[in-house]
Parts: structure tokens; C-alpha cells; sequence
């Protein structure tokens, strides 16, 4: 997952006590931004594992130690990302235009996002990609095997619309038609769908989930993609000792909160059960 | 280290948290433990753990209710407060600075820990074990027997001998009297390669004729009376009279061989009276026990054997064996890749070497389940010992042929043929043959003790074992790991004769060399003290053996000094850092780079050079954790950088490792496979083709020649035709197609199952153990993909993971039926894995498995006019009853 402002995430991800599927970016992520908030190592290292604790079912700190420790020791090595979009201009989109091959043309405009996008964090970065070939073509929304993808590369290549690294196992691409200009006219502030906003701006029937914004193939007018209209069939509730959000079917009234507090007040109430059975049996 | 760190070196930690954080570790009973039991007034703690558990399995036939719970509970834990030794502490240090902080003293749970050794073995991974303060100075006084405290020893050794009381041992009867004589050595004049770094430059390689060698035809052996090893193999429960045995005592170390001296004195020596180490003499009649000066290693530490006997009997010592000479030898060993690579060997040879691993795997993948059995438990299956061993698949194998079709099972086998094949790919290759323990020739030291000449009964070049003799065969290929070159490959007469079998008589399953040559030498420097070969006819291996003299490297003394606490803790940091693994696989390197030159060139005589030098630079590693100053091996020989674009040296590095070792290295199968997938990407982007496909390209365009040349030039692993990337590539034709995976058919898992039912709320509980246990064993996996877990650290730790989810599961739900009942619906209703409930419920399984078969096991048995054919021979099925005692 790409993460342009790694702020918001942040705050977003304590606000809910979401881990993640990587809790590793999501610790590291979190150790910056405490770093920019101007906590001290130890803070950071407190707070990392409250988190976990907190949030992370089955947290073990000895088995998480390492991690946390090599996050808190990175914390101030990069900066907290808080980038808005990326912008695109007309005659980067004209020359995409020009390859003429619907996949190429999601291809050329993916890496051109992404180079601009590792632009932005390294100043020096001379409009290199290194992203793993599963985040480009996935995010491009090109499918197929890796000789049909190498084919759609080949092609850009031969356009020269990219090149690669030097060394034969070196599979780095660099971007070659990326504009100085300022003028732009498409601006990206979503890499979850790169393809399929390319496809939209050039009207292929695409639109913009009004829920979360997520880029989708419209049919039967739909205006929600598909995670969202399911989730729609579901409520949104909040766990009343942690506040947590759920979501939960319509017809559930019963769940009031997250596992982790359940689990924790069932132990209580089965606490108080023992002891009210035990103050029985004194008294008889 | 770092945990203790964290805590300000104030740790405070459960057991319970322990056993979640894999902080628990298992440790044998060894003179150490016994020691701590003994000052903490512990007595009698086996007997105590065999009643808990006995109650243990009685509430596991009892209905679940929440008093047998609670009662289950409160054994487990009693169970626990048994066996947890809070006494003694493991730790692995991170960093020195870290290790001279710990030396000063830190807490668990309030308790303080002093260092108190590093085991040989410990150290090497950096571990360190401390004892606390109750117990560490009674523990200290104890362990150094009252030696003499003023004699300057090496600290390194001396640290490595006071380890001898951490091996785990059982304790055995006193011997009469022990007798303690001088090592028997022998001088004789043979052909050597004398291997000397200490000049300049690179080491100087010379070939001596007449090279003057001291052999110690004693080192590390003794010798037991018949008698004695009766009373000692009675006393360990064998029905049989070892041929000898591993001993342990203060300070003491070796192997003791079943040999008659009486007899020797009688009708040999004709005479009774012989002198010890000290110069005292004594009646060889009065003696059982024969230890020589190389097995007790501090005796001039001692005035007499009487002071030190005095000694051990105050600090509570006593003789203990740690393993002792099995009844026979096996008829089959895999060879490793070690004794392989030094070979010349073409496709032919190796075809043949390999046709009974090939053969043995081919037998496997035809799905038949008698031929998974006799793969799995071995050839030797007969009425005694086929319903031995583990509550496992196997023997659910052998009650239910039905059970094939279990997709446990099922994928079970499919690992187990995956690892086989690996395992062959990297030179793990059947032969006939077994690894035997090695004696100097007994009857040479009754010579020595007795003061009379020297001979020996063996001559130079003779050597004795019964097994081969019994066979008929008169030569046999010598092994012994570990070894780097042709030189340590040894091809031994087996000598036969009267005096040979009336001598040597109670010596079964020992193989005894002669006092008169140097294969000793020649496998890297055996020793007598339990040192074992490995011993086959097989016929590749002798026809392609090369007589090659034996390497003879100058050694380098280390300096004695009084033993305090700062020499002994830098005795551990020097210990530290092992460099032997690094230096044999740069051995192994050079063998794959030679193979690409002819015989006799340049390049080829060098790197046969550079070899041979390997076994000094794996004795200088040995020699600089004794703190000596040692020279490493030169760096231009296996890294790049340093070759200064000399192109003599460029040509002849070493710095890939062969491809075949991606099957052993996780982490290198990883590189290679990147590094293919990213070159095959690169040309398909370039040039619209496949690797193999430019590569079959026949008209290459410049471009194309060079993108080439650089992808073979950049291959992180050698890829030349040494004898085991051969083998490698040849087990992988034979086997490409195996990874096919076929449909599981269907399988009613009910037949595992007992009538007992179970309620909601206990299917619950075990759930959720269920999930922690799946959790664990991802992470573990893990983090084995990433690296290399040695073998025995990922048993024990098996071992106490499975252990701690048993008691989880059994506290949840204390009847077994029911439990089985319902970790058999959690694991066999979805595609997770199964091993959960083989691991918790796989003695109930195989019991209820039994009920429905009446107590009946098949199991196949050799039979000359069988109809199962496997590994060349013929077996039949057979039947057992197992109605009685089918729980033990």
C-alpha cells in the first residue's frame, strides 16, 4: 500500500486502533510521527508498545521487541511523509496517448506516477522507480504472466519512453518523459488504482467511489465499490469501552464491543460470578 | 542478553510467560543439575515426576468437569516446580560490552546470577550459562574437586573441561579400583605433507619421507573389565554387554573399551603389578577400571589416584556414561556431501552411487502404503519393534491402511520424499556401511602398562572390525567428518585372524586401528575419546579412492597461566566468533572452481594446493578460540576486492558458494532464485525472450553474447560440474516432475474418532489455543525460510512448544476422547494444517484407531519370497496383536 501523507494515516490508525496488515510500516510509520511531534526515543518506544498491546491480539513484547526497537532506532532517519498529490501535465498524458496500446499506456502512465512520487521523498532520486514489479502491475491493473508483462514493457522501452538499470538482474526503471513543467492538469492523490484513473480521465467509464474514493469500472450505475457496498449492507458501531469502529450485520443488536474488550469483560464478569458463588457459600 | 538489558538487568518473568516467549530451554541430567538438586535438598525428583504424570494420564480417561480441570491445573504445575531448575540460567550474549555487564552480577525475579561457564558447544553460539548466587559457590567448590589451584593451565581447555559436568549422563556403579596409566605412544617414520604458516606469505606445502610421527595409540581411551561393563550395561538397562562406554568424572573424559586385562596379565604380561601416572604401583588384579593420562585431564593436579578418588567422593562425583557402544551396527548410512566432493567421480559413477537413493525414492512415489512404512521405520521391522517408537501417522499407517488417504497423511508423505530428494541433491546418499566408535589397539596399551615392548597385535595398515569381518570383506573406504580433502579419506585393510577374535573378543561394534600408521592423522586428527567413522564397501567409493599421504600441520602451543575469572571470561569472547563453518564451505567453494580446469594445469594444481591448506587454516580456527595467534586464510583466495585485479588470482577465487548448497542454505536458494527470476525479467524486457530461450538462441546478436556473459559472470552461486552440483542436477532430472501435487480423495475422518461428545463452550476453549498454536507456527516458519535453524535446536524447540499447547489443551478439557473429539473437528473440517492434532491428541488417536481394528497392526517384514518389492529386497505383511500394553 502506498501511503501519500503518512500524517493523516497515523492519526487515523490511533484514532482507530487499526494494526493493519503490515504492522511493521504501520509501527514505523507511527515511530515518525511521534519523532515529528517531538518525542524523546523512550517516549516513542512506550507509546509503540502501548499501541500494540492495545490494538495487536495475542501481543507477545518479546517477540515484537526487535521490530519496535529497530522503528524507534529509524524514527528520525526519514522524514514523515505529508504529500498531497502528485501532479501530471498535458504533454506527459499526450505522449502516454501516443503508444496507442490500452496496457502500455496504463503501464507508462503507473511509473510515471511513481517516479514522480519517489521525486518528491528523494531529491535526488532522477526519475528512477524501484518498486517491486506486484505493486506497479497491480496498482496498473494489468494482469497476465510475466512474459505478457514483460512484452508491455518491452514495448515502452522500445519507445523509449523508459530504460532500465545496467546490471542484468538490475529491473530498476527510470521514467524519460517526465516534464519540468509546473503545468499540470491531472493531479493523483490516490495510488491504489493508477490504471483505472488513467482509464477515467480518458473516459473509459471509470468513477470514483462517493464513499471512499476508490476508483471502479461503473456497472449498473453503480457509485460504491464493491468493499463499500458490502459494508454498506453492514452498520457502523463503536465499541463502548474503546471506541473502536466496527462494522457489524444490520440485524446484529447484541456485539457492543471490539473482541479484545468482550474477551475482557466476560473475564470480569466471570470474576464476579466466582466471587458472588464464593460469598454464597461463606454465608451458607 | 538484550532482554535483560531492556529490564536494567532486573528481569522479572513467569514460567508461564517464559514458555510463551520460547525462554524456556531443555537440558539433560548431567553431573551440574544433580549437584543443584543435591544443595537445594531435591531428592528423589524422578520418582516424583513419574507420580504427577501417572495422575496426569488418570484424569485424562475422567469426564471433563471443572474440579478435574482445576486438578489438572494444580499438576501441571507441581509437574513444573519438578522439573524448572530457576537455578540455572542460559544466556545468549549480543555484544561483549553486554557480557562484561552481565559478569557483574544481574536478577530474575529478585534472584542474582554469576557466570559460572561456557560449555564448548555453548559458546560457539555464543551462549553462556550462569547459576545463582545460592547455589554458585558450593556449585564452584564442587566442580573443581579440590584440584590444585597453583597449576597453570590453558584457560580455554580448562574451561572446556570443567564443562564435562554439564554433559548429560547417568550415574553408574563404582569400579573397584580405577587405575590411571600413561598414554601408550608409539614413534615410527612414514610419508607425510607437512603443512607450516609459520613464515611469510602463503603456507609451505612439503612432502617428507622419513617424517618422524608420535602417534598416541591411547588418546582418550581405556579400558573396562568385562565384568565392570556387565554390571554397567545391567545398571542401564541393556540386555546385552556394551563393548564399551563414554565416561564422565571430575575432570575426566573418554571412552572406555571392554578388553580383558587380567587375562593380558596372566597369560601375557605374567605379571601382576604395574605403575600408575604418579609412579605408585598397584595390583592389576584389584583394578577394574583402566583411564589413561589423556582422559584425566587435570591428573597432576592431584598427588595420587587415592586424592583423587578422596575428592570426588567428598564433592559428591561419581563415574557416569554418557552413551555407550550399541549391540549391532546398521547395514545402511547416508554419506553427506563432505565425504563426496573430494572424489573424482563421472556421470557413470555417480549414477551408480546414487541408484539405491533413486531406487528408494522411486519406491516411495508409487503411493503404496507398505513401501511410506518401510521407507519411514527402516527394513528391520519384526514382531518386537514394529509397534515402537512415536504415537504417529506411521503407525496409524500400520493399524488402517485407510489411512493413506488421510490428507495429513497424505501431505506428510509428500514432505517427507521432498526432503528426501533434497537431502540427495546435496550428497545425503545411501551406501552400505555405519559409523562405528574408534579404539587405539588395546592390546599396544596393556603392552605400555605392563612395561613390555610395543607391537601391537594390528600392523601399520591393519585395522580390525568384526562387522566387516563377519562379512567378508577385506577393504573398506574410512570417513570422518569433518574434512576438506582427499588426504583425509582413508581406505583401511580389515585383518583378520585367532589372536585378532580371542583379544579383541568383547570389542563387537568398535573399529580398532593399528599403532603403526598415520590414518589417525589423516582423519583430521582422531582421537579414541568416542570419535566415530563412518565405514563402507561401496564400490564407486573404492575404486575411485586415491592413496594420498596424510597432512601433518605445524601446531602452535597456547601459554598456561593460573586460572582466575577474567582469564576464563576471555576464554568465552575468544570462543565467540567460530570461523570453521566459513572456512570449510570456502574449501568446498575451491572444489567447484577446480572442476572447470584440467588435471594438471596451473589453476588445478593451485587450488589442489589451496585446498590442502584448508585443514591448517580449520585448525588455526580451532586454535585462535584457545586465544592463540593463528593466520586466517589469505583473503585473495575467496574474495574479489582483495585480488587486485590480478587475473591469475581472479581466475582461481573461490567466492561463490556451489549451487548445490542452496539446498542448505535458505537464505542463498533465495538469492539464486531472485536473482534468476530478475535476469529472466531483464531479457524478456530486452530482448522479448526467456533465458532459455536466448540461451538456445542460435544467431546472438553482440548485445545478446554480453547480456549473457554477464549473467553467468554475476550468478551468486557456482555453477561449474564439480561431483555435487552433478549430483544436484542429476537428482533434479530424476525428480522434476514430483512437485506435481495430486487431489487429495476423499477421507472420513470419523474413523479417528471416539463416541464422547463435547459441549460448545470447551470446542471454544480449544479453539482458541488452535489459532495461537496456527499463529506460532507462522511465525516460525518464518523465520526458518530466512535462515538456517540447526537441527537440534529445532527439535528441542518443537519438543517444548508442542508440550506447552498439550497443557494448554489438557487444562481446557481434561478428558482425552473428548478433547481428541474436538480437535479433530477444528483441524479436519477446514485445509489448515493437521499436525495440531497429531502433536495434542495422537496417543488417544492411535487408540481409538486401534479399537476400531481390534488391536490388530500390520506391518511389512523381510521374507525372501515376498511380494513387496523395496530397496532390493522382498517383504511380506505381518500381524501383531497390540491389546496389551498398546498405550506403552
Amino acid at each position: 500500500m502506498v501511503i501519500l501523507n503518512e500524517k493523516e494515516y497515523a492519526e487515523h490508525v490511533i484514532k482507530h486502533g487499526i494494526v493493519g496488515k503490515k504492522p511493521s510500516q504501520t509501527l514505523m510509520i507511527l515511530a515518525k510521527y511521534y519523532y515529528s511531534l517531538g518525542h524523546t526515543r523512550d517516549e516513542i518506544h512506550k507509546l509503540l508498545v502501548n499501541f500494540m498491546q492495545k490494538n495487536h491480539v495475542g501481543f507477545n513484547y518479546v517477540k515484537w521487541s526487535k521490530t519496535i526497537n529497530n522503528c524507534v532506532k529509524h524514527a528520525d532517519k526519514y522524514k514523515l511523509l505529508e504529500i498531497d498529490s502528485v501532479g501530471i501535465t498535458q504533454k506527459e498524458l499526450d505522449t502516454i496517448a501516443r503508444l496507442d496500446d490500452k496496457w502500455a499506456e496504463r503501464l507508462a502512465f503507473t511509473y510515471l506516477c511513481f517516479a514522480k512520487l519517489y521525486n518528491v521523498i528523494h531529491k535526488n532520486n532522477n526519475n528512477w522507480t524501484n518498486c517491486d514489479d506486484s505493486t506497479i502491475f497491480s496498482t496498473a491493473k494489468i494482469y497476465g504472466n510475466e512474459k505478457s508483462r514483460g512484452l508491455i514493457i518491452k514495448t515502452l522501452l522500445d519507445c523509449g519512453l523508459i530504460s532500465l538499470g545496467a546490471k542484468v538482474d538490475n529491473i530498476n526503471t527510470r521514467v524519460l518523459f517526465i516534464e519540468q513543467s509546473e503545468d499540470f492538469v491531472l493531479y493523483v492523490d490516490d495510488f491504489r488504482n493508477l490504471g483505472y484513473l488513467y482509464s477515467m480521465w480518458r473516459g473509459e467509464g471509470f468513477v470514483r467511489c462517493k464513499e471512499c474514493g476508490l476508483i471502479f469500472k461503473q456497472k449498473c450505475d453503480n457509485e460504491y465499490c464493491y468493499t463499500c457496498r458490502t459494508n454498506n449492507e453492514k452498520k457502523q458501531i463503536f465499541c463502548i469501552d474503546c471506541g473502536k469502529i466496527l462494522f457489524v450485520k444490520k440485524k446484529n443488536t447484541k456485539t457492543i464491543r471490539c473482541n479484545v474488550c468482550q474477551a475482557k469483560a466476560d473475564r470480569s464478569s466471570k470474576l464476579e460470578y466466582k466471587n458472588k458463588k464464593a460469598n454464597q457459600q461463606t454465608k451458607n | 542478553m538484550s532482554r535483560l538489558k531492556d529490564s536494567v538487568w532486573n528481569l522479572h518473568l513467569s514460567l508461564d510467560e517464559a514458555r510463551r516467549n520460547e525462554e524456556v530451554v531443555a537440558i539433560g541430567e548431567s553431573t551440574v543439575v544433580r549437584f543443584i538438586d543435591d544443595i537445594n535438598n531435591i531428592r528423589g525428583a524422578n520418582e516424583s515426576i513419574a507420580e504427577v504424570r501417572a495422575k496426569i494420564r488418570a484424569l485424562k480417561g475422567l469426564e471433563t468437569t471443572a474440579a478435574n480441570r482445576k486438578q489438572i491445573k494444580k499438576l501441571y504445575k507441581q509437574l513444573d516446580n519438578l522439573q524448572f531448575i530457576p537455578d540455572y540460567v542460559c544466556i545468549v550474549i549480543d555484544k561483549t560490552r553486554d557480557f562484561h555487564r552481565a559478569n557483574k552480577g544481574f536478577y530474575i525475579n529478585g534472584v542474582r546470577y554469576r557466570r559460572f561457564l561456557g560449555t564448548p558447544n555453548g559458546v560457539k553460539k555464543k551462549t553462556v550459562v550462569y547459576v545463582s548466587e545460592k547455589v554458585y559457590g558450593e556449585l564452584w567448590r564442587r566442580v573443581e574437586n579440590g584440584r590444585n589451584p597453583d597449576k597453570e593451565l590453558i584457560p580455554e581447555k580448562y574451561e572446556a573441561y570443567k564443562a564435562l559436568a554439564c554433559s548429560a549422563s547417568i550415574p553408574v556403579p563404582d569400579p573397584r579400583k580405577v587405575l590411571v596409566v600413561k598414554d601408550c605412544i608409539t614413534t615410527f617414520k612414514s610419508q607425510v605433507l607437512r603443512l607450516d604458516d609459520t613464515g611469510d606469505g602463503e603456507p609451505a606445502l612439503d612432502l617428507v619421507e622419513d617424517y618422524e610421527v608420535a602417534l598416541n595409540n591411547s588418546d582418550g581411551c581405556g579400558l573396562i573389565l568385562p565384568s565392570l561393563s556387565l554390571r554397567w550395561s545391567n545398571h542401564l538397562g541393556q540386555d546385552y554387554m556394551s563393548s564399551g562406554f563414554c565416561i564422565r568424572n571430575s575432570f575426566c573424559k573418554g571412552m572406555v573399551f571392554c578388553f580383558d586385562f587380567h587375562d593380558f596379565a596372566d597369560k601375557v604380561a605374567q605379571n601382576y603389578m604395574v605403575r600408575d601416572v604418579w609412579g605408585n604401583e598397584h595390583d592389576i588384579r584389584d583394578v577394574d577400571l583402566i583411564l589413561t593420562e589423556s582422559m584425566l585431564k587435570l591428573w597432576d593436579c592431584y598427588d595420587s589416584i587415592d586424592d583423587y578418588m578422596r575428592n570426588c567422593k567428598k564433592n559428591g562425583y561419581t563415574f557416569s556414561v554418557t552413551k555407550s557402544c550399541p549391540q549391532f551396527l546398521e547395514n545402511e548410512r547416508n554419506l553427506n556431501y563432505q565425504f563426496i566432493q573430494s572424489f573424482d567421480l563421472d556421470d557413470n559413477d555417480i549414477r551408480e552411487l546414487l541408484a539405491p537413493t533413486v531406487d528408494e525414492i522411486h519406491d516411495i512415489i508409487c503411493g503404496d502404503y507398505r513401501k511410506s512404512i518401510l521407507f519411514l521405520r527402516g527394513n528391520n521391522l519384526n514382531s518386537k519393534n514394529a509397534y515402537g517408537g512415536e504415537f504417529d501417522f506411521v503407525k496409524a499407517l500400520m493399524i488402517d491402511e485407510r489411512m493413506i488417504d488421510d490428507p495429513f497423511v497424505r501431505a506428510k508423505l509428500q514432505h517427507m520424499l521432498h526432503k528426501r530428494i533434497n537431502d540427495a541433491k546435496v550428497g545425503v546418499v545411501k551406501v552400505r556401511g555405519n559409523f562405528s566408535i574408534v579404539a587405539g589397539d588395546p592390546y599396544a596399551l596393556c603392552q605400555s602398562i605392563f612395561g613390555l615392548k610395543v607391537t601391537g597385535l594390528l600392523k601399520g595398515g591393519e585395522f580390525y572390525s568384526k562387522y566387516w569381518s563377519d562379512l567378508g570383506v577385506d577393504n573398506v573406504v574410512a570417513f570422518r567428518a569433518p574434512m576438506s580433502c582427499h588426504n583425509n579419506v582413508r581406505k583401511l585393510n580389515i585383518a583378520r585372524g585367532e589372536q585378532l577374535s580371542y583379544w579383541y573378543r568383547y570389542m563387537n561394534v568398535v573399529t580398532v586401528f593399528n599403532a603403526w600408521d598415520t590414518t589417525a592423522y589423516a582423519l583430521n586428527g582422531l582421537d579414541f575419546d568416542s570419535d566415530a567413522i563412518l565405514t563402507t564397501d561401496n564400490a564407486v567409493l573404492l575404486s575411485k579412492h586415491k592413496e594420498l599421504p596424510a597432512l601433518v600441520c605445524i601446531q602452535r602451543k597456547a601459554k598456561k597461566k593460573i586460572i582466575t575469572e577474567e582469564n576464563l571470561v576471555q576464554a568465552n569472547i575468544n570462543s565467540f566468533d567460530d570461523e570453521i563453518g566459513q572456512t570449510t564451505n570456502r574449501i568446498t567453494s575451491m572444489y567447484e572452481v577446480r572442476s572447470k580446469f584440467s588435471v594438471g594445469s596451473d589453476e588445478y594444481n593451485t587450488l589442489t594446493y589451496r585446498i590442502c591448506c584448508g585443514q591448517l587454516f580449520q585448525q588455526n580456527c580451532i586454535d585462535k578460540t584457545k586465544g592463540i595467534v593463528a593466520k586466517s586464510m589469505p583473503k585473495y583466495w575467496y574474495d574479489k576486492r582483495a585480488c587486485d585485479k590480478d587475473e591469475y588470482n581472479l581466475s582461481v577465487l573461490a567466492d561463490k558458494k556451489p549451487y548445490f548448497m542452496c539446498y542448505i542454505y535458505p537464505q542463498l536458494m533465495s538469492r539464486y532464485k531472485l536473482y534468476q527470476k530478475n535476469t529472466n525479467k531483464k531479457s524478456i524486457r530486452l530482448f522479448g525472450l526467456t533465458i532459455d530461450e536466448l540461451v538456445a538462441l542460435e544467431e546472438k546478436t553482440e548485445e545478446q553474447r554480453e547480456f549473457l556473459k554477464y549473467y553467468y559472470q554475476l550468478m551468486p552461486v557456482g555453477m561449474n560440474d564439480c561431483a555435487l552440483n552433478k549430483i544436484a542436477k542429476i537428482v533434479e532430472c530424476e525428480f522434476n516432475n514430483n512437485a506435481q501435487r495430486v487431489a487429495n480423495p476423499d477421507f472420513d475422518y470419523s474413523i479417528l474418532k471416539s463416541d464422547t461428545e463435547y459441549n460448545q463452550q470447551r470446542y471454544n476453549a480449544v479453539k482458541k489455543i488452535y489459532d495461537t498454536y496456527v499463529q506460532t507456527i507462522q511465525n516460525y516458519k518464518q523465520v526458518s525460510k530466512r535462515t538456517r535453524i540447526d537441527n537440534e535446536d529445532a527439535v528441542l524447540l518443537r519438543a517444548l512448544m508442542i508440550d506447552y499447547f498439550k497443557r494448554e489443551c489438557f487444562k481446557a478439557c481434561n478428558n482425552q476422547y473428548e478433547l481428541t473429539n474436538i480437535v479433530l473437528d477444528i483441524c479436519y473440517t477446514s485445509n489448515k494444517s493437521k499436525q495440531f492434532a497429531w502433536d495434542v491428541c495422537g496417543r488417544t488417536i492411535i487408540e481409538n484407531l486401534l479399537k476400531k481394528n481390534n488391536y490388530i497392526i500390520q506391518y511389512p517384514t523381510q521374507d525372501e519370497d515376498g511380494y513387496i518389492d523395496f530397496g532390493g529386497e522382498k517383504f511380506v505383511m505381518a500381524e501383531k496383536d497390540v491389546s496389551d500394553g498398546y498405550t506403552q
